[in-house]
């Protein structure tokens, strides 16, 4: 029995493929309708990120961003304890 | 003859080279002339160096012939990703932003390569800033498998996968920063090892993301890999994540029997969605490996799952963050999905890169306990085949998934956790694409992989399989 991954999986991998598969994703227009909350988010923090995201970037790194956070759940929820980060910094 | 020898491995020419049975020169004339010949095919290279490499190979003739033979890489010729800095021969990361690049360093790797003599033949083609698994670059265009041309070689260091499996080098330096060299190497049917985090040398490679970009060859088999390992592997005071660790001595280390190794086979994860000629490929290799001895046991590794996000998070910021003074002056020379990419660097949040840094600490902890039970752990390199150029959907057994998602899946633990893995090839579907076997270790223990790489390639032939390009 095939699996389809969910819906934001799939976007996400309309995104990061080719500029055709880009451009089929962008003339899609439910997929956009989605992700318009999370465009909007995004388009107002530029005071918080330092960088204006031009107009034409919005839909597609909001589609990236809400599959980001959408597979980051079981991360989220772990509780790692007394576990420090990974680091190379080294002070000598 | 020439012609022919370009087919054989690193250890099959050295001594021909050190006994002055063949020479530099010829080696890489032939070398050049099947790069010319496959360029149209395969469009392995970005830059072709033919001046500097003759240069480089008439040299090695000269000093062969004064008895200072420097090493088994002496007269070998080998190619680069076009990854890494190169002092005098244009590197563009496979990119618009330095297409004109022409650094006055080299590579750590490259340095050592230079001084163990080698013949660079040029820089090969690799997806846009090695921040993809096609290698369908928009401005250099795509690179080719040589095993059916109309497909895609993996990638990140697809150039370098596809050059080695056609002879167009006989070795080459890649980049792994989530199963980069093990993606190509796998897709195109040759050896593929990631070394240990801070086993080599990071200076002068362009990064993707700092804490998970691994170097290391691609070759033609485990004893090359060995081989390569041992020149370019050693501390480095320029890369602040290289180990003071003693290096190996791979190729005695490697051989030897296997008899009573402990060969680890992850119940999760790992054997999940696989395409079944894939997965019977695999468990023919871990037969074969069981019939040599070996002993097989189940281990379990918890947080897997994790893998994924944590790739995302680590990986999307870290390359923002180094991406940053070339968006702000150039953001409209990237490719569309790599600018999709650093732009999204940009919202994620601290918090979860930081979780996911601590989360590689754990992941890291669950490794070491399995390690406590079995000397290496074995699954497919990838569990898909490589698509036709173009196409970004995969199946992988009864999944149907992104490229990059079947690309990451098996590679990105080793990344994350900074285990060496190596792949090797194991068979062939029925419609001839290549199958990878991929075996990792424990930490700075690449000795282990390689020596089960090695006998596994003594007792079967897959490895000596060459694609007819005619």
């Amino acid at each position: 029995m095939e699996q389809i991954l969910p819906s934001k999986i799939t976007r996400r991998a309309c995104l990061t493929g080719t500029g055709a598969t880009l451009a089929a994703f962008l003339a899609e227009p439910e997929l956009l309708a989605q992700d318009g909350t999370t465009g909007a988010l995004l388009q107002s923090m530029s005071s918080l990120t330092g960088a204006s995201l031009q107009p034409q970037w919005v839909d597609p790194t909001a589609a990236l961003v809400s599959v980001i956070v959408d597979i980051s759940g079981s991360l989220r929820s772990l509780d790692l304890g007394e576990i420090e980060p990974a680091t190379t910094f080294s002070a000598g | 003859m020439t012609e022919e020898l370009i087919s054989h491995s690193i250890s099959e020419l050295a001594p021909l080279l050190q006994k002055r049975s063949i020479s530099p020169l010829e080696l890489f004339d032939a070398t050049i002339r099947n790069i010319h010949r496959l360029q149209p095919k395969l469009n392995s290279f970005i830059t072709v160096s033919e001046e500097a490499g003759r240069k480089a190979a008439a040299r090695a003739e000269e000093e062969i012939r004064q008895r200072d033979y420097r090493g088994p890489l002496h007269g070998i010729p080998i190619s680069i990703k076009d990854l890494f800095a190169t002092r005098g021969v244009r590197t563009t990361a496979g990119s618009k932003v330095l297409a004109n690049w022409i650094p006055d360093y080299d590579a750590t790797a490259v340095a050592k390569l230079h001084e163990a003599g080698m013949v660079m033949v040029g820089k090969t083609n690799m997806h846009e800033f090695a921040y993809g698994v096609t290698n369908d670059n928009p401005f250099y265009g795509p690179a080719r498998n040589p095993w059916d041309a109309t497909r895609v070689p993996g990638g990140s260091s697809g150039g370098s996968g596809a050059a080695v499996a056609s002879s167009q080098c006989i070795a080459s330096l890649g980049s792994d920063t989530g199963g980069s060299i093990r993606i190509p190497s796998s897709s195109c049917g040759v050896v593929g090892l990631k070394p240990t985090y801070g086993r080599v040398s990071r200076h002068g490679a362009i990064p993707l993301s700092w804490s998970l970009d691994h170097v290391g060859p691609i070759t033609k088999t485990a004893k090359d890999a060995a081989i390569f390992l041992s020149v370019i592997a050693g501390p480095d005071s320029r890369d602040p994540s290289s180990s003071s660790r003693p290096v190996s001595n791979y190729e005695k280390e490697m051989v030897g029997d296997v008899r009573g190794l402990r060969l680890g086979i992850p119940k999760q994860y790992f054997f999940e969605h696989v395409d079944p000629e894939i997965d019977r490929a695999v468990r023919d290799a871990i037969n074969k490996l069981t019939a040599l001895g070996m002993k097989t046991i189940e281990i379990d590794i918890p947080g897997l799952e994790n893998c994924s996000a944590m790739e995302a998070h680590i990986n999307l910021a870290e390359a923002t963050s180094y991406h940053e003074p070339y968006l702000k002056k150039q953001a409209d020379d990237y490719g569309a999905g790599v600018r999709t990419d650093l732009e999204a660097g940009r919202f994620l949040l601290a918090t979860d890169y930081v979780k996911s840094q601590r989360a590689r600490t754990w992941l890291q902890q669950n490794f070491n306990r399995a390690f406590e039970r079995v000397d290496v752990i074995v699954s497919p390199t990838l569990p898909a085949f490589p698509p036709v150029v173009g196409e970004v959907w995969v199946q992988s057994g009864d999944l149907r998934e992104h490229i990059i998602d079947a690309s990451l899946r098996f590679n990105i633990p080793y990344d994350l956790t900074g285990l060496p893995a190596i792949t090797v090839p194991c068979g062939f579907s029925r419609s001839g694409l290549p199958i990878g076997f991929q075996i990792a270790g424990r930490a700075f223990d690449e000795s282990t992989i390689l020596k089960v790489a090695h006998a596994y390639e003594q007792a079967t032939d897959w490895h000596r399989a060459t694609p007819a390009l005619d």
